[in-house]
């Protein structure tokens, strides 16, 4: 069978995200059902998927693995290696994780919001200053019928997936943005910065879909060199370690905590916190998503440092 | 205590114990992807490809001897995601199970040739290196950061289309990279 392999391809794409329609769920199976190679392609793109992330995860954050892990592992060295390969392949968080409960760490709590005082809305546009909330419209709200604050009496609440002053001719995220300070705080050994926050959502319909993310970026520089044109690709080019995590928001008034590790050095001076929600379905064409009940609260910060 | 009648059991044990972490090692790549393809959630597939290394390491330090490493991967895989998809009170990825079964089929059918995709994974590292700047953060944003292409096209305030063929033929050329790559190098493939 001949096959077109740019269809294949953009079926592989839509079937990769999830957006697969039933006439091209039904292309998609007959072409992997008649055509060894369309497998074989589908084998590839998965391939390409694992060996991109981790080839450029390595580039942007191998340098500040741990080196000291393989010792941990008593018992056998090709084993001990093995497991050094495996869990560095993406993020330390496991690595850590794997082996934390031979290690003591310190657990250092270096930013907490509850929303409980202090702010009431998001400045527009992305941060220039540690200590301030901004991005696109939010505001803090007490709790409703349908959603409950997570611990306390108020959360912050994401209005528009712009803000005033954007001219966005399409959005879907509600993006908020914090800058935390922390300089000299990375301890001595290695040091990863967790950042956690819960989302919750209202009463949604049954065709739409929302996601949440918690992303965090560590930086080098001082806020005094950033660009005036300050975007989120610019934090995505220019960190000296990310993270990112996203989660599907499920149920009514569910609170869903998120939470992220990257690694800092003694170098680190600030973690941008990147927290959105976004409306996966339906995707838009043009237009900006108004968000009918979508929550945040209970954001932290929490530095841990093991010898 | 009986004496062992063969003091030389244990070693040939941890040898062949060796040999099966060094076949998940070599089958990595495969198996990440099979993970890739049944969850399609960037952050889930790590979760699940090291929850499977930590099952596949505790029965290997048990000494249990896997027969045949990839499809127990796959098999611990299948079960992790769905464990995981239980936690979550989410709907599995991939509701349709004539679909699964496809993806499944289309992973069994590699086990036979499960060598060279080591060499394939070799290659498209090459290639990956030789992407031009716009390439790579296309590739960036879409494998690093686990991005649709919904979410691309809005964070670069392009067209979903656009963004589509531009993915498209990034990853047309990318098997075509690595198909000249192993061509240029016998050897490797």
């Amino acid at each position: 069978m001949l096959m077109n392999e740019t269809r294949l391809e953009e079926l592989l794409l839509a079937y990769e995200d999830n957006t697969l329609r039933s006439d091209e769920l039904t292309e998609f199976k007959h072409l992997l059902r008649s055509s060894p190679a369309a497998r074989e392609r589908l084998v590839e793109a998965g391939v390409l998927q694992s060996v991109a992330k981790s080839h450029f995860f390595i580039e942007a954050a191998a340098a500040q693995l741990p080196t000291k892990q393989n010792r941990l592992f008593q018992w056998r060295p090709l084993m001990a290696a093995a497991a050094g390969i495996v869990l560095g392949m993406f993020c330390t968080s496991v690595v850590f994780g794997y082996v934390g409960p031979r290690v003591v760490e310190k657990v250092k709590a270096v930013f907490s919001e509850g929303f409980e005082s202090g702010m009431t809305k998001t400045a527009p546009g992305v941060p220039r200053v540690a200590g301030q909330w901004s991005g696109d419209e939010a505001e803090v709200v007490t709790s409703t019928p349908e959603v409950k604050a997570h611990g306390g009496a108020k959360m912050l609440r994401f209005l528009s997936a712009t803000y005033p002053g954007e001219n966005s001719p399409r959005s879907q995220w509600g993006d908020v943005y914090r800058i935390v300070d922390v300089r000299g705080l990375a301890g001595a050994g290695s040091t990863v910065a967790r950042v956690s926050a819960s989302f919750a959502q209202g009463v949604v319909t049954g065709e739409e879909r929302f996601a949440c993310r918690v992303g965090a970026y560590a930086l080098d520089q001082d806020l005094s060199t950033l660009p005036s044109s300050l975007n989120h690709t610019w934090l995505q080019q220019n960190n000296s370690a990310t993270g990112s995590r996203r989660a599907v928001l499920t149920g009514t008034g569910r609170w869903q905590e998120v939470s992220v590790e990257l690694p800092i050095t003694r170098e680190t001076r600030f973690v941008v916190l990147h927290l959105a929600v976004v409306q996966e379905q339906p995707t838009l064409n043009s237009g900006v998503v108004q968000f009918s009940g979508h929550f945040m609260d209970d954001v932290k910060v929490e530095l841990i440092t093991r010898p | 205590m009986t004496p062992d009648p063969n003091p030389n059991n244990g070693a040939m044990d941890d040898d062949a114990l060796d040999q099966q972490v060094r076949t998940f090692l070599a089958a990595r790549p495969l198996i990440q992807a099979h993970i890739g393809s049944l969850v399609r959630d960037a952050a889930l597939a790590e979760d699940v490809f090291q929850e499977v290394w930590i099952r596949f390491e505790r029965v290997t330090r048990r000494g249990e001897i896997v027969a045949n490493v990839p499809a127990w991967c796959r098999a611990a895989a299948r079960l992790v995601a769905l464990e995981s998809w239980r936690r979550q009170g989410r709907e599995q990825a991939t509701e349709d199970e004539e679909l699964a079964a496809l993806v499944e089929q289309a992973y069994e059918d590699q086990d036979v040739q499960a060598e060279i995709w080591g060499a394939r994974s070799a290659a498209l590292k090459h290639c990956l290196d030789l992407l031009p700047d716009r390439s790579r953060d296309l590739v960036t944003r879409r494998y690093r950061d686990g991005q649709p292409l919904a979410e691309i096209a809005d964070q670069l305030s392009q067209s979903l289309g656009s963004v589509k063929t531009a993915m498209c033929r990034l990853r047309l050329a990318l098997a075509e990279c690595v198909r000249k790559r192993l061509a240029s190098n016998p050897a490797c493939s």
